[in-house]
């Protein structure tokens, strides 16, 4: 049988950390969301991930849902 | 010899924790320079000649006069005694042994022969008692310090917030940006910290590095602000570039940010960090202590200024607040334990006197009470009561 390639850790904690952000960010509702800027604020406090990272994660997000 | 390393409330009741027939205080000025140093010795001798002259006066008991001779006279041989690199020292003997404490200030020469050991040129140094927190920031990342008179002790954020590089480098963000690596990775791993960012790189870099530096100082300050890390005053080492991006970390929360040296530092053991320090705890006690003085209780009962008065009080464990002038007028006499009352009376030529504010302090100290050494116009000796 073919051995199947490691997955490296970074690829990994990535995906954890993407996770993690839609998780709370889908918990969300529509009049939370209105305020974006507070929002990745506070995601980002809560979950100790740089306001940056987060950004990112939700614009890959949006863009690969089409908005 | 016993060598007091440090000085505190608790070594100074050990130190007066006995009176005696008679014992000797002496204090002096350092001199560390080269020939200079030799005039140590010279002034040590000077003051024991002096205390010599005060035993014969007060008709101390010979045989005590000749130990207190003897331990003196043993000290010119202790090399560790002269050869300390600090600026003043102070040497306290009596029957049952011989202290001394090298102290960062250099005290006027004095000799003292008194019923107990002279501590008065000490107190003001408990002003530097205490700690602070200071937080030293620069281009490789914060690090929180408590600090006390004598050094710092660091407190260990989570690994990633160790460095902006390690902070960066945990979700990738630091491959556009240039990082000093001059050192080597092994001299890293022992600091700990990462090497700096040197604000060249693509274009754009030294912008985008402000937004993370901005972004780092932030999620420190979210740490810090865990487990009550923050206290209500902070101090800070910062050049005014990364001082105004902590600042803006930390807006909005009642946070006092004091710059205690504007400029970046980055080894916790620079004396100039120990220096800064101890000004800063000299100064905070120093503005405590005025507040205390300004905001005296109005009962005239409870606040009382004779000498007479404030030994007796002492002698009663009823003073909590005992604030002494910093201009060290001394006013001997002696406490009548029969008749339980302080006599105020000149340098006596019959017996062992008692500099009565020496004792005023060492009582207060004693009996849980506070001693407060403040200079200012018009400032007098004042002890304010339990009751």
């Amino acid at each position: 049988m073919k051995e199947q390639p490691a997955v490296p850790d970074q690829v990994r904690e990535k995906e954890e950390v993407r996770k993690k952000i839609l998780e709370r960010w889908e918990a969300l509702g529509p009049v939370e969301k209105k305020d974006r800027v507070a929002l990745v604020r506070h995601l980002s406090d809560t979950l100790d991930i740089p306001k940056i990272v987060i950004e990112q994660h939700l614009a890959e997000w949006e863009s690969s849902k089409g908005g | 010899m016993k060598t007091l390393e440090t000085l505190d409330h608790d070594v100074l009741l050990a130190l007066t924790r006995h009176d005696y027939d008679a014992c000797v205080s002496l204090y002096m000025p350092i001199r560390r320079i080269g020939a200079e140093a030799r005039q140590n010795l010279v002034l040590f001798r000077q003051l024991c000649q002096d205390a010599n002259q005060k035993m014969e006066r007060y008709k101390v008991d010979k045989a005590l006069q000749e130990t207190l001779r003897a331990s003196l006279r043993g000290l010119e041989a202790e090399d560790s005694l002269w050869q300390n690199r600090t600026d003043g020292l102070a040497i306290f003997t009596a029957e049952d042994g011989v202290h001394a404490y090298h102290a960062p200030i250099a005290f006027a020469a004095q000799a003292f022969v008194d019923r107990r050991f002279y501590i008065r040129p000490l107190l003001s140094l408990l002003r530097r008692q205490g700690t602070l927190s200071l937080v030293l920031l620069n281009q490789e990342g914060a690090r929180l310090l408590t600090c006390h008179a004598d050094g710092c002790d660091e407190v260990l954020p989570p690994r990633h917030l160790r460095s902006l590089q390690d902070y960066l480098g945990r979700y990738a963000l630091d491959k556009s940006l240039q990082f000093h690596s001059n050192a080597s990775p092994a001299a890293h791993a022992d600091s700990g910290y990462a090497p700096a960012y040197h604000g060249q790189g693509a274009a754009g870099d030294g912008v985008q590095a402000n937004k993370y530096l901005e972004e780092y100082y932030h999620h420190f300050k979210n740490w810090l602000l865990k487990d009550g890390k923050l206290p209500h005053r902070v101090y800070l080492a910062a050049d005014a570039h990364n001082e105004g991006l902590f600042r803006k970390a930390v807006a909005g929360l009642r946070v006092e940010l004091i710059p205690l040296i504007k400029k970046n530092i980055r080894q916790m053991d620079d004396g100039e960090i120990t220096a800064a320090v101890q000004a800063a705890l000299e100064h905070a006690a120093r503005r405590d202590g005025d507040a205390a003085y300004g905001d005296l209780p109005q009962t005239e009962a409870a606040v009382m200024h004779s000498p007479a008065q404030i030994v007796k009080a002492a002698h009663e464990k009823r003073i909590r607040t005992l604030f002494l002038p910093e201009s060290e007028n001394q006013l001997w006499g002696w406490f009548d334990r029969k008749k339980h009352q302080a006599i105020v009376e000149s340098e006596s030529d019959v017996m062992v006197g008692e500099e009565l504010y020496n004792l005023a302090a060492i009582r207060t100290l004693q009996t849980g009470g506070a001693v407060i050494v403040r200079g200012g116009d018009g400032m007098q000796t004042t002890a304010v009561c339990r009751w």
